[in-house]
This record gives C-alpha cells, structure tokens and sequence, in this order.
C-alpha cells in the first residue's frame, strides 16, 4: 500500500506539483576547485578548455499531486544533485525547475548545529532555518523533546550530547515542518532500532499529509513500498522513468544484481 | 531560496535568530562571558597606547585623552575587520548547513555584522562613559553634537554590511583571498588616522608635497570612509563639534555605493557559489 494513493489524481490536470524541463548542472572537477580571478572579476562561466563534468544534464521530470517518486541510480549518477536542485538549494545552469510548493528537504541532518549552545537553543536556531515561526516551535517544544528522547537533556549543551541524540534531536525538529513537497535522502538510519521504527512511522506520516514525495534510495524494497513511480539516474542522465514496478525490475536487471 | 531583498526580510526572523546565537555562543563555556564584550576593547586600547605612548612618546595634547582618543578608532575599526575576515570564511564554513536547508544565505554575513556590531556598541557605550569622567580639554562644550553618533552608525553598518555581502563570495570563490585580506585589512587600519588624527595627515601633506597635489592626496586620503566615520565619532564624541556637511555628503555616497554594491555581488553569486564550496 503506497502512502501517497490516499489522495486521487484523477482531477481535470492541475498544474504539475514539479516540473523539470531539460534540467543541467555542471560541477568543476576537484583538480580546481575556484575559479581563476579573470572568471572572478568578470563573472564570466569558465571556459570550455576549463574541465567540468555535467552532474545532470536534460533532466525531464513532472510530478503531479498525489505521487511519490523514487530516484535510483548508482553511487554518483547525480540523485543528490537533483535533491538539491528540487530543494531549491542549487540552481541549475540550464533548463528550468519549477516547484510549487512548501519544499521540505532531509537531505543531511543536524547539520548547523552548535556544539556550544543547548538544545533548546539549537533547536529554535535549526527551526528558523528551516522557516518555521517561532511561536510554532516553542508551542512544540515539549513534543520535540518528548519525540527525541531528550526530555532532561534539552537544556545541556549539545557537545555533551552522543552523535545519537545528535541526529535524534536534528531528525525531531527537521520532521516538525508539514510541507506540500517533502524529499527524502537517505535519512532512515537515525539512532538506534527502537528510534529507527519511530522515525519511520513520522516519515510515513509526513508522506501521507504532503502532495508530492520524491525519495532518494539504495534499498529497492523501500523504493517499491512507498513509491508510485520511479526515475532512474545514470551519469546524470534520465535512463529510464516511469512507474515504479517497471523502472526498477529494468534497474535490478541492469545492475546484474550487485544492488541489493 | 535567492537572497533577494524580499527573502531577507521575510526571513528576518531568522537573522535574529542568527545574532542572538553568535552572542550566546561567545558567552558560552567563558567565565567572564559578556563581561569580555567590555574587556576586550580596553585591553586592545591599552596595548596599542603602551606602544604608541610608551615606545614613541607620542600623545599631543589635540588628542588628549590619548587612550580615549585611540579607543574611539579601535571599536569601530575592528567592528569592520573582524566582520570581513570571518565572512571571507563563512560560505566554506557552513558548507554543509547550506547544502541541507533552503535559505538566504545572504543572512550568514549579515549576522556576522549585525553580532559585531553589539560588540561595537557595548565599547562604544563604555567610551561615553568614560568621556564624562574623563572629559577632553578641547570639548567645545556643546553636548547636542554626540547625537551625530547614531547616523555615523548607520553608515558603518552600511558600508560593513556591503563588503562582507562582497567578500562572503569571493572568499568563497577564491580561498587564497583570506590571506591577501589579512594583510590589505592591516595596511587599511593604518591609513585610517587609528593611532593618530587627520591634521597630521593633513599638515604634511600641504608641506612636504606640492600644492595641487598635497590637496588632492588629502582628498583621496579622506576619501576612505573610515577616516570620515573615525574623525567623526571622534568630533561627535570627544570634541564636540559638528561634523563637517561634505563629509556627510561623501559617507552617504559611499556607504549607498558600497551596499548597493555588494549586494548586487552577492545576488550575482548566491545560487552559483553554492556548487564551488
């Protein structure tokens, strides 16, 4: 049973929740990471001689209201690029990506956190960037630290914390948010079992209030429980896309059954 | 999430939230905590007026109170450098913060200024203070003037806030920038009249330079806006007197341009800058 089937997609086309057309995004190889200063001051793309590698390129993706999209592909076929790109963090350098909505990104958790400040604190910090308003987050303060499994550590500082209650306290404040998009990559495996079987009764609730879900995953059982439909990444390139059951039974065949 | 002036101030929330962070972790695990914010700036001036005072003798009676004198430059100074040396770093160092949630990033070097600028003005409150107890034999008398003290403010946090937006980017862009900056922000304290006041500067360049010329090096000297900003806490504060009207021309102009640039720096930037940290 998909988590998303809830919500019926037969309305008369409403606009697409997102819509990438011909996405692109090239990244400078590591052997220089900067710019030269002539690119600086100029403002000018490196030139063509500059070696640069296409995380993606001709990325075409419509997701509609009710859908959960997977995303596979091998280590490096650009799937965390294009959660970027979907979270509106980077901006692609051709094409268009259009996204409606209130986007939610797991992408890395507890990232931003101080060592130095306590809990409490860390969390009105993580809140704010994340938008939510501050009258939010302290009425939710208690089911935060109740959730988290922090109740009398909250007002510690967190460098006293073990990397655990860390992620715990990152995964807690990060799944607050209700959005209308919410992606996911690869944040399942946070803390200990019983808290792992926590986070992913929160995740599947949060899929089932949101419009649209885009997942990112090594674990084809995963991908195939939550997902309707499936984009297969190879080089940065669309392989393959479609409904779920398809892509990946073309993905598992592909990759000779090395993936698990 | 572009740091487009619309975001940011949609998001001024989280600037606050930013700053009032930076205070709480400067406090954090130090056992004076924000009694440092009112150490450190007089533990600075009173190194600088051992060497001066000490090593060169040095402390005419225009500028007496010397350590008063020299303390008015130190704060807002190093309100200036402090901010543009952390921003150089301030991208690369919230690297994974950036990469992970959708924000205006333009935030991080605001914050930067607007925490530096509490530090400011807990020194700049203790420098009031002290000028009553120990007040300048060349006080014009008339207190009204020190209230030239707030938009002087302004075009610090102006021009401050332009060159950090600026250099956010370009540090980012270009790492090996943090050390040419060090140097070049060395060079830029003592170009500003810090340890001394502009009539040195003014005195010799009208002798020891040929007429056209010694008046156009002072024009390009007091074309710094930290010698306008400096002098004029310095009038406001320790001399009472006005700050002359084509300084204030010249600092508006200036601190307009400098945000007005660096702004349009780092919209250029933002998104893009992300992919080279």
């Amino acid at each position: 049973m998909t988590a998303a089937s809830s919500s019926s997609s037969d309305s008369a086309a409403p606009p697409p929740v997102i819509e990438l057309r011909d996405v692109g995004l090239w990244f400078r190889l590591q052997h220089r990471a900067t710019r030269s200063l002539r690119e600086l001051l100029t403002g000018r793309e490196p030139q063509a001689a500059v070696k640069t590698k296409w995380a993606l390129r001709g990325v075409n993706l419509t997701c509609r209201e009710g859908e959960s999209w997977g995303i596979v592909g091998h280590n490096g076929a650009g799937k965390s690029t294009l959660c970027l790109v979907l979270a509106n963090i980077l901006t692609p350098d051709e094409g268009v990506a259009d996204v409606r909505g209130k986007v939610s990104a797991l992408v890395t958790l507890g990232a931003g956190i101080s060592p130095e400040l306590t809990g409490r604190e860390n969390v009105l910090l993580y809140a704010s960037f994340l938008g939510i308003p501050r009258e939010t987050i302290v009425a939710n303060m208690d089911e935060i630290a109740e959730f988290s499994e922090l109740c009398d550590a909250l007002d510690d500082p967190v460098r006293t914390y073990s990397t655990g209650m860390r992620a715990r306290l990152g995964f807690a404040v990060a799944t607050s948010l209700e959005p209308e998009v919410l992606i996911l990559d690869e944040v399942l495996a946070v803390g200990d079992r019983a808290f792992q079987q926590k986070s992913r009764a929160r995740m599947e609730e949060m899929m089932s209030k949101s419009k649209c879900i885009l997942t990112v995953s090594h674990s084809a059982s995963f991908v195939r429980q939550v997902t309707t439909h499936c984009l297969w990444l190879d080089h940065g390139e669309v392989r393959m896309s479609g409904p779920t059951g398809e892509v990946l039974r073309a993905y598992e065949a592909a990759s000779d059954g090395s993936a698990s | 999430m572009i740091s487009s002036l619309t975001n940011i101030v949609a998001r001024r929330d989280l600037l606050k939230e930013l700053v009032v962070s930076e205070l709480r972790r400067s406090t954090a695990g130090s056992k004076l905590g924000w009694l440092w914010w009112f150490f450190d700036p007089v533990l600075m001036m009173l190194v600088y007026w051992g060497i001066v005072a000490g090593l060169f003798g040095r402390g005419s009676e225009a500028y007496a109170p010397y350590p008063l004198f020299l303390f008015c430059a130190l704060v807002t100074w190093k309100h200036f450098a402090t901010a543009v040396s952390r921003a150089l770093t301030l991208l690369r160092g919230n690297e994974r913060l950036i990469k992970s949630v959708a924000f205006p990033t333009v935030v991080l070097p605001l914050s930067v200024v607007f925490s530096g600028f509490v530090y400011f003005l807990a020194g700049f409150a203790m420098l009031l203070v002290a000028v009553l107890i120990w007040p300048s034999p060349n006080h014009s008398g008339s207190y009204g003037w020190v209230l030239q003290i707030f938009p002087l403010m302004v075009f610090q946090l102006a021009i401050t806030a332009g060159v950090c937006m600026a250099m956010s980017c370009y540090g980012a862009l270009l790492q090996d920038l943090r050390l040419f900056v060090t140097h070049v922000l060395r060079v830029g304290f003592y170009l500003s009249p810090g340890l001394y006041g502009i009539d040195v500067i003014e005195r010799k360049l009208s002798t020891s330079v040929e007429a056209p010329w010694g008046d156009a090096l002072y024009a390009a000297y007091m074309a710094n806006p930290f010698a306008l900003l400096i002098s004029g806490y310095r009038n406001a504060v320790m001399f009472g007197a006005p700050v002359p009207w084509e300084w204030w021309l010249a600092l508006a102009a200036e601190s307009l341009l400098v945000l007005w640039g660096g702004y349009c720096i780092y919209q250029h930037h933002d998104r893009r800058v992300i992919k080279f940290l």
